[in-house]
């Protein structure tokens, strides 16, 4: 019963880690589609970098990495800095990048 | 070449209301950009631009003008780096200053009128003479150089802008400054296609002609597109194309 309740515990917690790989970031500057093209490639140039979803509405940048993978936040502030805009904070989720696309979807229409 | 002789109340308010989404010498960092424009019977210019920053970028431009009596082409055709001197980064806005300068090669054309080619008189012809054809033949060359600027604003509705454009040489010189405003009449994000309505006023100096002219534009912008097309104050049609890649 106990190893039942460990394996339960080492489960949740791999499959909350699993889903820290989702990075927001609130980003100065975005007023159009060009500056989101700007950001998006720029993040899409480090290995590590799996999806990037912007949202100019919420001024968000949402980056995700491979697994086992993750971009320091100094080299986010960097890349974004690369593109021409500014971080105002990062925060890590264990939303999925495809939760907050699909939430960004929901609350244009 | 006619420029619109707006009254000066329609002028203010054109720069008063003024700018719309002017499009910039750089857009990001590692992208191709390319740009013509045509504006009826004043001027048509075509630019490539590499951003290897997003606060510098280098390529090639050409433009020709035509003088208002028609009687000459001029044509520069220079290399240009650009130069994102000041950026602000705003929650919601953000503003530019721009800078360029280059060098190239200005020409003038001369247009002489030549007589239509007449052949045998036929059955159809009722006595009219031939129509002269104008043909335009290289007359004078030399270095030119070029500088301007631009600073501008932006939020998702609204865009105001100020550019500035000079050519030289001892052939001839241009001036271009442009005033712009723009709305959106809502507001885009990545995927969705942005609309924006644009007044656009510019003011021609130079030693081949001189004039103001006020536009209403209509741009759409979706990814990599930017397409605007509109209409003079009297009627002559601008458009303007920008494929970034």
């Amino acid at each position: 019963m106990n190893k039942k309740l460990c394996m339960m515990i080492v489960s949740l917690v791999a499959g909350a880690a699993a889903h820290a790989d989702t990075i927001e970031m609130k980003v100065n500057g975005l007023v159009c589609g060009f500056c989101a093209q700007g950001v998006e490639k720029i993040l899409r140039e480090n290995p590590a970098t799996a999806d990037v979803v912007v949202s100019l509405e919420n001024k968000l940048v949402v980056v995700t990495t491979h697994e086992g993978k993750d971009i320091p936040d100094a080299h986010l502030k960097t890349a974004i800095a690369d593109a021409g805009y500014e971080v105002k904070a990062i925060t890590r989720t264990t939303r999925t990048i495809d939760e907050i696309r699909g939430e960004l979807l929901s609350a244009a229409k | 070449m006619k420029f619109i002789q707006c009254s000066t109340g329609a002028l203010l308010a054109a720069l008063v209301l003024t700018p719309a989404l002017q499009a910039r010498p750089i857009v990001f960092a590692r992208s191709t950009t390319a740009m013509a424009e045509y504006r009826e019977g004043a001027l048509a210019e075509a630019q490539v631009f590499y951003a290897p920053t997003y606060y510098l970028s280098y390529g090639l431009g050409h433009f020709e003008l035509e003088n208002e009596d028609m009687s000459a082409r001029h044509y520069v055709t220079y290399a240009r780096l650009n130069l994102l001197a000041k950026r602000w980064n705003l929650p919601a806005a953000q503003g530019n200053v721009f800078l360029w300068g280059g060098a190239g090669r200005a020409q003038i054309e001369d247009m002489y009128l030549q007589p239509a080619v007449s052949g045998e008189p036929s059955e159809h012809d009722h006595g009219e003479s031939p129509t002269p054809e104008p043909v335009f033949v290289p007359a004078q060359h030399d270095f030119a150089w070029n500088a301007g600027g631009q600073i501008d604003f932006e939020t998702r509705r609204i865009y105001t802008s100020f550019k500035t454009d000079f050519h030289y040489s001892s052939i001839f010189w241009h001036r271009a400054d442009t005033l712009q405003f723009g709305f959106a009449p809502y507001q885009h994000d990545v995927d969705t296609l942005a609309t924006w309505f644009v007044v656009s006023g510019r003011r021609y100096s130079g030693n081949m002609h001189e004039g103001t002219e006020v536009a209403l534009l209509l741009r759409f912008f979706k990814k990599k597109t930017w397409i605007e097309a509109g209409a003079t104050t009297d009627g002559k049609l601008q458009a303007m194309a920008m494929f970034n890649f």
